[in-house]
């Protein structure tokens, strides 16, 4: 294995966590919401779809449109059950409930999807097993799906954001609250909006890492990493998330590979962690984040 | 076009600020509201704008009507479609977004053609289309100031709510951005009201004033009436009974009682 | 705080005590007394039961110090515990310790990895310190995890501690060390609520800038209540090691350090007796949620091989915990006081 071989898978893995740090970011930065419970809502989303795909059969792109809107559904019931109620309340509130739900949903799973260390099968696309070749290099193919699906996607937020209607309004809320709702902007359209975006990205970054790795109940972990990357990137910063999971993909795919064999391996769970620990040190806000005054 | 009809807002179902207000905002006049702080200028605001709730408060008791229509207590977001737009005190921009994208989100509720609804606004605010694409948080007080009244005008609202407009700003910049409130009156027919501390530039704007002291209305009447009342000029104005600046080398003198019920 | 009708405090012996009335001092000893006479009731399922809750509750306290008073959420108490029961294990089967000086010893090195984790607050605050605490628990767990001697994956034993020719090896005799502990640690923590370091955790918890402009050395206190807490969980941590007499890393899972944090907002954030009645509640709860709801839930859900039973725990946990936010956010604590304000003036309506 040699080291650009390495780089480049780490830049696959990598973009799976610049999604997953997206949907993060997109709910902190609308709503101030830290939401812990992303890794579950990756493993909801993609057990969901699991269970949608597996219900009968109809073509694939269907099932694919059903369990989008099966996502899309899961975020806007978060965010009316959960979140609604909590408007107005201190931060800590919202941030305690998604902590709650990162529990709750694992649980979910756990009952509905039952059989602990078990791994199921996940390939509706069946390119599980394939790999491109490119002279020495080997790609895997659903992690190159996954990297081209990322850039197309932080690619359409940035489009969506600068352009859209709804996206101006997004980061107007993202901003001030107070102010986008004197201006017309319907603040709590936007929350709804925002999760509902969030469940369907994660859904996305799922069905990636399904295709990956097949479906288990441990899923939810890269939520912790994902956690770290968006604040490697600074909180509310989406091309900081995109940065930050490329440079977190290579740099821990570079610890298991040369690192990892002196320790005993496992390095690369808590590799980013450290990385976060290291870099929130030095740059409170991330590296692109947005610095806020504090007055008393 | 906007009459309020004595009413009574509450913060978190217990501390009451406004106790029967009642003023009366005709079309296309500029009627100006002033008061010491805590007077309640603020709360009428955003009672009118629907933006009480975001603060736990209620308009408890009489009505707000607008356009024959009763907004009090409605949403802040629905209140901007029927053509009020507030423009909140201390330069609220949306610091990290530019001066046009500021412009744009003002404009969320406005179907239509965006660019001849900026046109417009540039053509009030020349200074505006200058930085139109720097970041609004970096922008000078009075460039902030502007943006913030241009971005309540891309509402196209018939009624602006102007709170404290002057706030901070040196004396030309004031009479600067009041000359082209006196402009966007005339010329985009919008009636204004206008909540002032510097009651002598406001007077010297409005058409009517209202003044405002512990959540009541203790005094009203025509702009030019109120310049020559005493309690004005001594409280308000700052000039004592003969009409000179107030000399505070005379420390020693017997303050004026106010001649109303506060 | 609501002293009874016609009891004033006139002198600062009076203002300083936690037991002011005789009728309180009648229900404490009652309620100790009861406390002792527990095992003697319980089933030794409750019972095991009842030594958790007092392991928790030793743990959820330093939380309590750190998140309810100081203001620092952290999401990483499992992994001190770990850390505690670790180093605690380690000193008994290579330091040649006792049990007992292993236990003290094991809870101050805890808190000095707390102190480790504690100094970014200098830098960061909010919710950047909690992801940095949820850092803690993964890094901790792993360097255990790869420290050959502490054999990761098997785990370490101990023998069960004992006190001269008492064995502490049954539930029965180590629910009274347990409740010992309880006991000690609960007047420790109220004591250290109402001196100056507590006073310093509140005036950063509610501002903590003014509180740096008012000359409370923020860093410092930080620094101090992490350690506190980490001493806390140490604590807990070399407890349950001694009650299980084992010490694995599959006993300290993340969601630990999330129920912990659960067990606070449940009784209330900000308060001693709340602690104490969040942990109480949610681990009785959750008994019985495994004993009632999870044969149930095997049979509704369509999981084979029984898992239902594994999941129904954290999905009650995290609604009833989602439930009080939305609710009573200020949690069972609160509820008491109204019932007692509502009591002390009965048959008044107020």
């Amino acid at each position: 294995m040699n080291t650009l071989q390495i780089c480049l898978w780490g830049l696959q893995i990598g973009a799976i966590y610049g999604l997953i740090a997206l949907a993060f970011v997109l709910v902190y930065k609308a709503t101030k919401v830290i939401n812990f419970a992303q890794g579950s809502i990756v493993m909801l989303t993609i057990y969901l779809c699991h269970a949608v795909i597996s219900l009968g059969t109809f073509p694939i792109w269907a099932g694919l449109l059903l369990s989008a809107g099966v996502a899309i559904g899961l975020g806007l019931a978060i965010n009316r059950l959960f979140m609604h109620p909590l408007v107005g309340q201190p931060l800590i509130a919202p941030v305690m409930v998604t902590i709650a739900l990162l529990g709750l949903i694992q649980g979910l799973c756990i009952m509905v999807w039952g059989d602990i260390g078990g791994c199921r099968n996940f390939d509706p696309l069946g390119i599980s097993a394939g790999a491109l070749h490119i002279g020495q290099i080997v790609l895997l193919k659903p992690h190159t799906l996954g990297f081209i699906v990322t850039l197309v996607l932080f690619g359409l937020c940035a489009l969506f954001f600068k352009y859209a209607k709804l996206g101006l309004g997004m980061r107007a809320t993202a901003e001030d609250h107070q102010v986008a709702k004197v201006l017309g902007v319907p603040v709590m359209f936007v929350f709804a909006a925002v999760w509902a975006l969030a469940t369907l990205i994660s859904l996305v970054a799922g069905f990636i890492l399904g295709s990956m790795n097949g479906l288990e109940l441990g899923i939810w972990q890269i939520g912790i990493k994902a956690i770290a990357v968006a604040i490697i990137g600074g909180l509310d910063s989406i091309p900081g998330a995109l940065i930050a999971g490329l440079m977190v993909g290579v740099l821990e795919q570079l610890a298991g590979a040369y690192i990892d064999p002196y320790i005993g391996g496992g390095l690369m769970d808590v590799f980013p962690l450290i990385i976060m620990c290291i870099i929130i040190y030095f740059r409170p806000y991330g590296l692109f984040g947005l610095e806020r005054i504090e007055r008393v | 076009m906007l009459a309020i009809n004595n009413i009574e807002v509450k913060y978190s179902d217990i501390i009451l600020v406004l106790r029967g207000v009642s003023l009366e905002v005709p079309d296309e006049e500029i009627v100006s509201l002033m008061g010491n702080n805590g007077a309640g200028k603020t709360t009428t605001l955003k009672a009118i704008s629907g933006m009480l709730a975001t603060e736990l408060g209620k308009v408890t008791e009489g009505s707000i009507m607008f356009n024959g229509k009763r907004i009090e207590n409605g949403d802040a977001e629905v209140t901007v479609g029927l053509g009020i737009a507030q423009v909140m005190e201390g330069r609220r921009t949306l610091e990290h977004l530019t001066v046009e994208e500021n412009l744009r989100v003002g404009g969320y509720k406005v179907s239509g053609d965006a660019k001849k609804n900026l046109e417009r606004v540039y053509g009030y605010f020349p200074r505006l289309r200058d930085v139109r694409n720097s970041t609004a948080g970096y922008c000078s007080g009075g460039e902030q100031q502007m943006l913030v009244i241009g971005r309540g005008l891309m509402a196209r609202p018939t009624l602006m709510l102007l709170d404290e407009p002057s706030l901070g700003l040196a004396p030309l910049l004031v009479e600067e951005i009041f000359g082209i409130l006196k402009s966007i009156n005339q010329g985009a027919k919008t009636a204004l009201l206008l909540v002032e501390q510097n009651a002598l530039a406001a007077l010297s704007l409005a058409n009517y004033g209202y003044v405002m002291e512990n959540g009541r209305v203790v005094l009203d009447g025509a702009a030019e009436k109120l310049k020559n009342n005493e309690d004005i000029k001594e409280f308000y104005l700052g000039l004592n009974e003969v009409g000179k600046r107030k000399s505070y080398r005379e420390v020693k003198h017997y303050r004026r009682r106010k001649r109303w019920l506060g | 705080m609501g002293l009874p009708c016609g009891t004033f405090n006139a002198e600062y012996r009076e203002d300083m005590a936690i037991l002011r009335t005789r009728t309180h001092w009648g229900l404490a000893i009652a309620a100790i007394v009861l406390l002792f006479t527990l095992p003697s009731y319980l089933s030794n399922t409750w019972l095991i039961v009842a030594n958790f809750i007092g392991i928790w509750i030793v743990a959820a306290l330093g939380l309590s110090l750190l998140t309810g008073y100081c203001g620092q959420i952290s999401l990483g108490q499992a992994g001190f515990m770990a850390a505690g029961a670790f180093s605690c294990a380690a000193l008994v089967n290579y330091g040649g310790l006792s049990y007992w000086p292993a236990l003290i010893v094991a809870a101050f090195f805890t808190g000095g990895i707390g102190l480790i984790f504690g100094i970014p607050s200098l830098r960061v605050k909010g919710f950047y310190l909690a992801i940095i605490t949820l850092a803690a628990h993964f890094i901790i767990l792993f360097v255990i995890l790869h420290i050959p001697a502490l054999q990761g994956t098997m785990g370490l034993n101990i023998a069960p501690p004992h006190i001269g020719s008492v064995t502490f090896d049954s539930h029965h005799n180590f629910f009274y060390l347990i409740m010992g502990v309880v006991i000690i640690m609960t007047i420790i923590t109220k004591n250290i609520v109402r001196t100056k370091p507590g006073r310093a955790f509140i005036a950063i918890r509610d501002n903590d800038l003014a509180a740096e402009m008012m000359g409370v050395d923020v860093f410092r206190y930080k620094l101090i209540a992490f350690f506190i807490c980490a001493v806390y969980a140490g604590l807990a941590g070399g407890l349950m090691l001694g009650y299980i007499t084992h010490a694995h890393i599959d006993e300290y899972p993340f969601m630990d350090s999330v129920w912990c944090l659960g067990f606070l907002i449940v009784g209330g954030l900000g308060s001693v007796a709340g602690t104490i009645m969040g942990v109480v509640f949610l681990r009785v709860f959750s008994q019985l949620t495994y004993m009632y709801l999870a044969p149930l839930a095997t049979l509704l859900m369509p999981a084979g091989m029984g898992t239902a039973g594994f999941g129904i725990g954290p999905f009650t946990y995290g609604l009833i915990i989602i439930l009080f936010l939305i609710f009573e956010p200020r949690g069972l604590y609160h509820r008491w006081e109204i019932f007692k304000s509502w009591y002390r003036l009965w048959p008044f309506a107020y």
